[in-house]
């Protein structure tokens, strides 16, 4: 068989969103294929109905020409399958040992440690791996020993496919060059390799073939040798949005906000940041682009207050805000969160109420200091309606669930968007919202600027980076590793260069490549 | 003044089994990830269950399997609400509790026609083990006891051996620590759940019979007397290991004996009957961490 | 609006349905006959006026414990301590309310009833602030403590507090001018049979002014405000700069308040003391008439009516059948069970809908 894995025409629908559409893939046997794409485009999803963590709606599946389906990963064990997770499938407390062999032990009552220690020795030698790593406990680890475990794992029961989701997001650079020398090593010794990521340089390393999936669908096949980053990244992302820029205009104002060497630690699903420093001025958008999971929600959250930084300084607005819980916060500081239904919303209540969070208190809503004036809240309501041009079914006593995603996060924009924060945070505003929503949440922002408030955009949309910002900051394993200040001449290709990891040193040579 | 160490040692052994018991079992299903509660209504069906068959067949030993089973039922029928129907964990325990109790009186009333207590029925006696028994002070602690007793440190030895080394044991942590990890390798999560939770049933069952037949010879309405939160106290301070929670049993069965010993003095009985409770809060406030609980305890899957 | 109503109703409905009917397979095991137990049950204790009003009396603490169960869980606090704060209220009451003879009784009794709502207040904090600072499960140190306030009323009462007791396992009486009296006693007072035995006082009129505060609370403060957008996302609440530790104790503290009362008909007027046991088990049934009256205030006075009932209509049953009196907790934790899986059993019903109507679509396509 030339194929190790086909999919024909797999679907998948959760409710009424289509995460995979009619997906084609064949795997050659004993090839490195990478399924590329951004965040949302169904990468996981596919891989974890080829597993059988998931049943497809629709299309089949072969293995090795003969037509599989797994209705668990058991299954998918047995005939071959191997998947090493984005979020490891391990217990921290339990030893290395104890991971390995827990579903696939030898003895039928009885655990045969010994046994399994002997079996497992010849793997944990051509891993590199000290045998007294056998009764570690997980949780004492290092990410990249804990990666090479789970791929014992797969090994171990004897798995010919093993597929890689977004295997890098949380390894150090040093224990990236090592996770490729293992998967060249792998693929050496006759593994099929399926590769899930959205960092195109790595893609560009290691991959022999290359699947791009967007909203769902398959949107190219290419081998490797034919195609360039570039070209990759734009059937990745695709979406053009009216290329509105802004005027950029000389800032020469104070700095409204600073942030100063922040330390996170690293740990399981979090890169650390890495003495993480950028400052913004009075009445700028400063945008901060970056890949999903570079640090930006560690980030999100000290500028908050729910969480505190191991060391470093945040000030906002002249007050040193470093670890204040957000209840004692004395700045100004609005935010618009990337999740809306857990960060921004109360779900069940309505849009008068959704108003009023964390704006209860007020004066002009309440009377007789308890009680709540209807009469204003309502009012305040109406006007953020109109203001806004919230599409509602009632009025402001629709629950916001039943309103649609940008009309939700409409709501949230008219309530941070009041007169009286001078700073906004604004993270990821427009995700998962549709066209027309996304205009107007643009155009709110910049009026914001029009306005002289400060914006601090963090955001994985280039595009979107890229139409509001002044000036641009980029974020990448945990740090800002670039700041453009004149954006006029600015182009994407150069900005995502960095946010893919790439050195400046470098890009004078990759400029000249192209 | 031997006698008065012998006695109290005996009384707490004799006391502290009926946590040891319940404990031990409920420790299981705890491990595998679900909240178990229940023990006080388990314990409460299964001694009414082993006296009324006691009465009816005048066999202590079938009445002892009877409530063993009935343990079971119970445990599987909590089973069946939380792991297959995802009620919540908490508010079930405390319902099938009470449930317990309203059926237990109900059943009191209904079978023997009185409101109190049953009448006495055929129990289990003590067995004396010969040699060991005669040993100075130590054998009258520990090898003049009912033959559950002993059973019961075996068991404890059991669920210490079958959670360390052996396959069940291993799969029953995962499951209740990553329940998401053991389905990626095939561990079928619920069922493994089932097993756990039907075998702290049994074990409650036995707790249950060794209240009703073997320390006594009847059914008082409501006789475990919140018993079965003692046991839930001495899991939690025993941080879920089994040596532990034996050791946290024997305490608290130390408590107990201590208190028909104090009323002879003056100080308060209250005070001494408080102190398990107490010493609950105490530890869980101070000296249980998260990472003491199985991870995804309480979270159906 | 009305299919909201609705929709939200029906798993209570179904559930008391599905209770009742699996207590008539037990009646009938038992030899007798469903409905007249159940006719018993529910119609009996309203047959007469003198029956209406004494409903009333039985339903008061069940209100009040149900809205404290509600006040709690509004902030997505699980107040399982409503029984020792009710026990602990109860005696502190009876405590103050045999201090002062000259004082009265409109000054006595409002100060009588907050020392008991301080008390349970308190009472209810201790596991509240143990598990926002130390992460202490509120599941257990509720139920540990239920245990040591029994306790601790058993002592106290054995002579530790009260230096002369009069009658085993119960405190003295209180004095005169802090007693509830009953409307049997108004009656009496004002030379009229009519009421004679009727034991409803007045902290029946107090439990639904409670009724109404609560209501008004959660509908027309800002606090109830917050206490709803706290216990519905705490995550949102927080960064939106509520202080949600702070808001969560004070709707246990609330809650510990009203527990702390719930108690007051019995303890200020029926038994003008406290009497050891009186409690049939409030704490447990105050969760069962929080759920069942899906948690708003009108509904818990719904369910409070609907579990009073069947309590005093038990009196019935008892003098004419050999149900014994305990059948109402078996029908009352299944009707809590039956909630309890009422959104699987809602899931399947929706998935069986779904096949079906897919079936039907597929004969006809």
């Amino acid at each position: 068989m030339e194929y190790l894995l086909e999919l024909k025409n797999i679907t998948k629908r959760f409710g009424d969103l289509v995460a995979n559409d009619k997906i084609s893939i064949k795997i050659r046997k004993g090839s490195i294929h990478s399924i590329v794409g951004e965040n949302g485009a169904g990468k996981s999803t596919l891989m974890n109905v080829v597993y059988g963590l998931l049943q497809p709606d629709d299309g089949e599946i072969l293995f090795d020409g003969k037509k599989v389906d797994f209705s668990s990963p058991l299954e998918a064990i047995d005939t071959g399958l191997g998947m090493i997770h984005q979020h490891f499938m391990l217990v921290p407390v339990m030893t290395v040992l104890d991971n390995i062999i827990m579903g696939y032990e030898i003895g039928s009552f009885k655990l045969n440690r010994k046994k399994s220690k002997e079996e497992l020795k010849p793997f944990f030698k051509s891993f590199g791996l000290s045998e007294d790593l056998f009764d570690t406990k997980m949780a004492d680890l290092s990410v990249g020993i804990q990666q090479k475990i789970e791929i014992i794992k797969a090994l171990y029961r004897q798995a010919e496919l093993i597929i890689f989701d977004e295997p890098t997001a949380v390894l150090t650079p040093q224990e990236i060059k090592e996770f490729f020398v293992l998967v060249r090593n792998l693929n050496n010794n006759g593994k099929t390799i399926i590769f899930i990521s959205h960092k195109l340089n790595e893609i560009m390393e290691i991959s022999d073939e290359i699947s791009v999936m967007r909203n769902g669908h398959l949107v190219g096949h290419v081998n490797k040798e034919d195609v360039t980053q570039d070209q990759l990244a734009k059937m990745m992302i695709g979406r053009d949005l009216s290329e509105q820029r802004i005027t950029y205009v000389e800032n020469n104002n104070e700095h409204v906000m600073e942030v100063t060497d922040l330390v996170t630690p690293v740990k399981l699903g979090s890169v650390g940041l890495k003495k993480l420093s950028f400052s913004v001025k009075k009445g700028e958008i400063f945008g901060v682009a970056g890949v999903t999971g570079n640090g930006q929600n560690e980030l999100v959250n000290i500028l908050v207050g729910i969480e505190k930084p191991l060391s470093g300084k945040v000030v906002v607005e002249g007050h040193d805000v470093t670890g204040v819980p957000p209840h004692k916060r004395t700045d100004s500081m609005a935010y618009i969160p990337e999740d809306r239904q857990s960060e921004g919303l109360v779900m069940p209540f309505t849009i008068r109420e959704n108003l009023l969070l964390g704006k209860v208190d007020l004066p002009q809503f309440i009377h007789h200091k308890i009680m709540l004036d209807f009469k204003n809240i309502d009012e305040n309501a109406n006007n953020a309606i109109k203001d806004y041009s919230i599409k509602v079914s009632k009025g402001p006593s629709d629950p916001v669930h039943s309103l649609s995603g940008g009309n939700q996060q409409k709501v949230i924009v008219a309530r941070e968007l009041s007169n009286d924060a001078r700073t906004i945070l604004a993270v990821n505003p427009t995700r998962g919202i549709d066209i027309g929503s996304i205009e107007y949440i643009h155009s709110c922002i910049l009026l914001e600027r029009e306005k002289g408030k400060t914006v601090l955009l963090v955001s994985n949309e280039l595009s979107e980076i890229m139409a509001l910002s002044d000036r641009v900051g980029v974020i990448h394993d945990g740090r800002i590793v670039k700041v453009f200040d004149n954006t006029d001449r600015l182009t994407k290709e150069e900005v995502g260069y960095y946010m893919l990891g790439g050195k400046e040193e470098d890009y004078a040579k990759e400029a000249a490549n192209v | 003044m031997i006698d008065i160490i012998e006695s109290i040692g005996a009384s707490t052994i004799r006391m502290a089994m009926i946590y040891m018991l319940a404990a031990t079992g409920s420790n299981m299903a705890e491990k595998s990830g679900i909240l178990n509660l229940t023990i006080e209504g388990n314990m409460l069906v299964s001694a009414f269950t082993a006296v009324v068959i006691s009465y009816f067949t005048g066999s202590p030993l079938v009445a002892l399997v009877g409530a063993i089973m009935v343990g079971m039922i119970f445990g599987a029928f909590y089973g069946l609400l939380v792991i297959t129907g995802k009620a919540d964990q908490m508010i079930s325990s405390l319902a099938l509790n009470m449930f317990a109790a309203g059926l237990t009186t109900y059943m009191l009333i209904a079978v023997f026609g009185s409101a109190g207590a049953t009448p006495r029925v055929a129990a289990i006696p003590e067995l004396s083990i010969p040699v060991l028994s005669s040993i100075p002070i130590i054998g009258k602690i520990f090898f003049v006891q009912s033959p559950i007793v002993y059973a019961g440190f075996i068991l404890v030895g059991v669920a210490y051996y079958v959670l360390k080394h052996t396959k069940f044991g291993l799969r029953i942590i995962t499951v209740g620590e990553n329940p998401m990890a053991a389905s990626t390798v095939g561990i079928n999560v619920r069922r493994l759940r089932y097993f756990a939770i039907i075998i702290a049933g049994a074990m409650g069952g036995i707790a249950g019979g060794y209240l009703s037949i073997s320390l006594s010879s009847q059914f008082v309405k409501n006789m475990t007397a919140g018993r079965g939160y003692i046991a839930l106290s001495t899991v939690i301070i025993g941080k879920h290991k089994p040596i532990n929670i034996a050791l946290a049993a024997l305490l608290f069965g130390f408590c107990e004996a201590l208190q028909i010993r104090l009323q002879l003095l003056d100080v308060p009985t209250q005070f001494i009957q408080i102190i398990p409770y107490v010493v609950t809060v105490v530890v869980i406030t101070f000296f249980v961490g998260k990472d003491d609980n199985p991870s995804a305890i309480a979270q159906p899957f | 609006m009305n299919k909201n109503i609705i929709k939200s109703i029906a798993p209570s409905v179904v559930s008391v349905l599905a209770g009742l009917l699996i207590g008539a397979v037990i009646i009938l095991f038992n030899g007798e006959n469903p409905l007249s137990v159940y006719f018993a049950m529910l119609v009996q204790p309203l047959s007469s006026y003198k029956n209406i009003l004494n409903v009333l009396y039985v339903i008061t603490p069940l209100i009040m414990v149900g809205l404290a169960f509600v006040v709690a869980i509004n902030a997505d606090m699980i107040n399982l301590g409503l029984e020792g704060q009710l026990l602990l209220g109860g005696i502190a009451a009876t405590y103050v309310a045999t201090l002062f003879p000259a004082l009265p009784w409109f000054i006595y009794i409002p100060m009588i009833m907050f020392c008991a709502m301080i008390v349970g207040a308190l009472w209810a904090l201790l596991p509240g602030y143990l598990k926002l600072r130390f992460g202490a499960s509120e599941i257990v140190t509720c139920i540990m403590l239920n245990y040591v306030a029994q306790y601790m009323i058993n002592y106290i009462i054995s002579g530790g507090l009260f230096k002369h007791p009069d009658i085993a396992q119960r405190t003295p009486y209180i004095l005169d001018n802090a007693h509830f009296p009953s409307l049997s006693e108004i009656g009496m007072n004002h030379g009229t049979k009519i009421f004679r035995g009727v034991q409803v006082n007045p902290m029946f009129l107090i439990a639904i002014v409670t009724v109404v505060l609560v209501y008004i609370l959660f509908t027309k403060t800002k606090w109830g405000y917050k206490i709803n957008a706290v216990g519905l996302n705490i995550k949102a609440s927080t960064a939106n700069r509520m202080h949600s530790k702070k808001i969560m104790m004070l709707a246990m503290a609330l809650s510990g308040g009203i527990a702390g009362i719930s108690a007051m008909g019995e303890v200020l007027g029926t038994f003008n003391g406290f009497v050891e046991g009186f409690s049939p088990g409030y704490g447990f049934s105050g969760i069962s008439v929080a759920l069942l009256g899906r948690k708003h205030p009108v509904g818990v006075v719904l369910a409070a009516l609907f579990f009073g009932l069947l309590n005093q209509g038990m009196i019935y049953v008892g003098a004419n059948t050999s149900i014994p009196k305990d059948f109402v907790k078996i029908i009352q934790t299944l009707i809590i069970i039956f909630i309890m899986i009422s959104p699987y059993l809602e899931e399947r019903w929706n998935s069986y809908v779904k096949s079906r109507t897919k079936a039907r679509a597929g004969r006809l396509g």
